[in-house]
């Protein structure tokens, strides 16, 4: 057995970050097309604003990244579907706001530095057993409803319009994706850190739409992809003490790039896809 | 039997621009409307009250009997949107695409069924693109889009066909072949269609019912009627030679 598996923690970040890996890119191929990629952004900068609040309280941060960022989600969309803040207006609106509640709630504190650098860039150390039923919880809730959507969202993502006028209910479904959005942010936010948690839904699901001979197929590649990024990192980051996160993202790229290199040296078939 | 669509009194403004004004219309089972008018005249506003995506300022709409806002019955109609509307960087399969058409139909985790498989392929065979059930969209000419958004119109079976501008970047020979199609589903299998177009030639020659837009209804009636009215001036020429040639 190699050495990284002998340990508990890294049993711990193991299951963490295949969970993330799994779900990431299942929220990223409903949100990337729709250029709504930056809704996680925003949505990981509010999570921020809720580990400084429940470290702040003393609760596990996951919780109170839970419970401010699905107030966040919910808030954000509210806006957007009300026509108050313009498209990627309202995004940025949250993103500043819950980073800057972030940093107040953090000099507030004072002292959990420590901590924090795990957070803004994630770590494979600080996952606890109690985190990780929490994130199988929720990643659980999140693949079993985008499950049950699958179609409904795939018709939303083609044309609002057509879904809506096949009975689809558009509002209460971009309503859900947001909420699921903010979720898979929780999740992914251990292994990944806060500023990175978007890579994963955006990366995978570029290359997957690149490979994929249907949008299914795109999904499936996405997912495998991001899988194979997270085991690559997280060696990476044990071997070579490096932050999690940015193992996992750059190996994502890696792969991404030689996808891209490969697709255009293969005479564009895609390019031909894609006229 | 009730109209399909009736259309009573309906305005609509965009902010301070009144976009449609004092606009009736029935679209009665069996009729293929075309409506037409210049850029701007408010056709695609109209066709999309019709279907609930707008509300209008005044005047009131009813599908099937019912307003937009509660009709339920979504596979009683079929809706194709002018064909710019696809990302052909979505990697999503001429199958999908057709499959979202009956989404409201489907099963447990969108499960497509027997039943489905076979509704999905016959209309992929109406339109002629039963080969290219696999094919991304993306990889499709224009003309081959527009069938596959017509086929994702007609897989949920509907009485009522509403197309705007379909054929907007598509060539001739693809164009002909469209009218063709059209024809077929309105005299062979009874669909009732609205077609929305700035071609007032290739329309007028093809529809039973004509409907001239330009802000406000100026023609409404059989194409025939229509080339030797004065709607046409009406519709293209000054706004001032309307009002002396109907007193």
């Amino acid at each position: 057995m190699p050495e990284f598996l002998e340990y508990g923690f890294m049993h711990r970040a193991f299951a963490a970050g295949a969970i993330t890996a799994l779900i990431c890119p299942v929220i990223g191929v409903f949100l990337v097309p729709r250029r709504l990629s930056l809704i996680a952004d925003s949505l990981s900068h509010v999570a921020l604003a809720g580990v400084a609040l429940g470290l702040l309280l003393g609760v596990s941060p996951v919780l109170g990244a839970l419970a401010v960022t699905v107030g966040g989600a919910v808030g954000m969309e509210r806006l957007r579907a009300r026509g108050a803040l313009q498209g990627d207006a309202a995004l940025a609106v949250f993103l500043s706001g819950g980073f800057a509640l972030a940093v107040v709630l953090i000099s507030l504190a004072r002292g959990f530095n420590a901590d924090l650098f795990a957070i803004l860039f994630g770590s494979i150390l600080t996952v606890s057993p109690t985190d990780i039923w929490l994130i199988a919880g929720l990643g659980t809730v999140v693949g079993v409803t985008i499950g049950t959507f699958y179609r409904q969202l795939l018709a939303i993502t083609l044309n609002e319009d057509l879904a809506r006028t096949s009975g689809v209910p558009v509002a209460g479904l971009n309503l859900l994706l947001t909420v699921l959005t903010a979720l898979t942010t929780v999740v992914a936010m251990r292994m990944m850190g806060v500023l990175l948690v978007s890579a994963m839904i955006v990366i995978p699901t570029l290359t997957g739409f690149g490979l994929g001979r249907s949008f299914r197929h795109a999904t499936l590649i996405a997912i495998a992809t991001a899988l194979a990024s997270m085991v690559t990192g997280l060696i990476a980051a044990y071997y070579l003490r490096l932050a999690a996160g940015g193992a996992v993202v750059l190996t994502a790229l890696v792969i991404f790039a030689l996808v891209t290199l490969i697709r255009r040296t293969h005479r564009g078939t895609f390019r031909e896809a894609r006229s | 039997m009730r109209p399909y669509v009736e259309i009573e009194d309906v305005q609509f403004d965009y902010g301070a621009t009144r976009v449609l004004d004092d606009v009736n219309l029935t679209v009665e089972p069996g009729d293929f409307l075309g409506i037409i008018g210049p850029n701007g005249s408010g056709k695609t506003t109209l066709l999309r009250l019709v279907l609930g995506l707008l509300t209008p300022s005044r005047g009131a709409i009813r599908l099937f009997g019912h307003a937009p806002s509660s009709f339920r019955q979504w596979g009683r109609l079929g809706y194709v949107p002018q064909r710019a509307t696809l990302d052909p960087a979505l990697p999503a399969t001429v199958y999908e695409v057709v499959a979202t058409g009956l989404v409201s139909t489907l099963g447990l985790f969108g499960r497509i069924g027997a039943d489905q498989r076979q509704r999905i392929s016959e209309v992929l065979g109406h339109v002629g693109m039963q080969a290219h059930a696999a094919a991304r969209i993306g990889a499709l000419s224009p003309g081959q889009q527009q069938r596959v958004l017509i086929a994702r119109a007609l897989v949920s079976n509907p009485e009522l066909l509403i197309l705007d501008e379909p054929t907007g970047g598509v060539d001739a020979e693809a164009q002909t072949s469209f009218y063709a199609l059209l024809r077929h589903l309105n005299r062979e299998r009874e669909v009732t269609l609205i077609l929305v177009s700035h071609d007032i030639g290739v329309v007028a020659k093809e529809v039973t019912k004509l409907a001239c837009l330009n802000r406000r209804l100026v023609f409404h009636g059989r194409p025939g009627d229509f080339l030797s009215d004065a709607a046409l001036t009406a519709l293209y020429g000054p706004a001032m030679r309307v009002v002396s040639h109907r007193h």
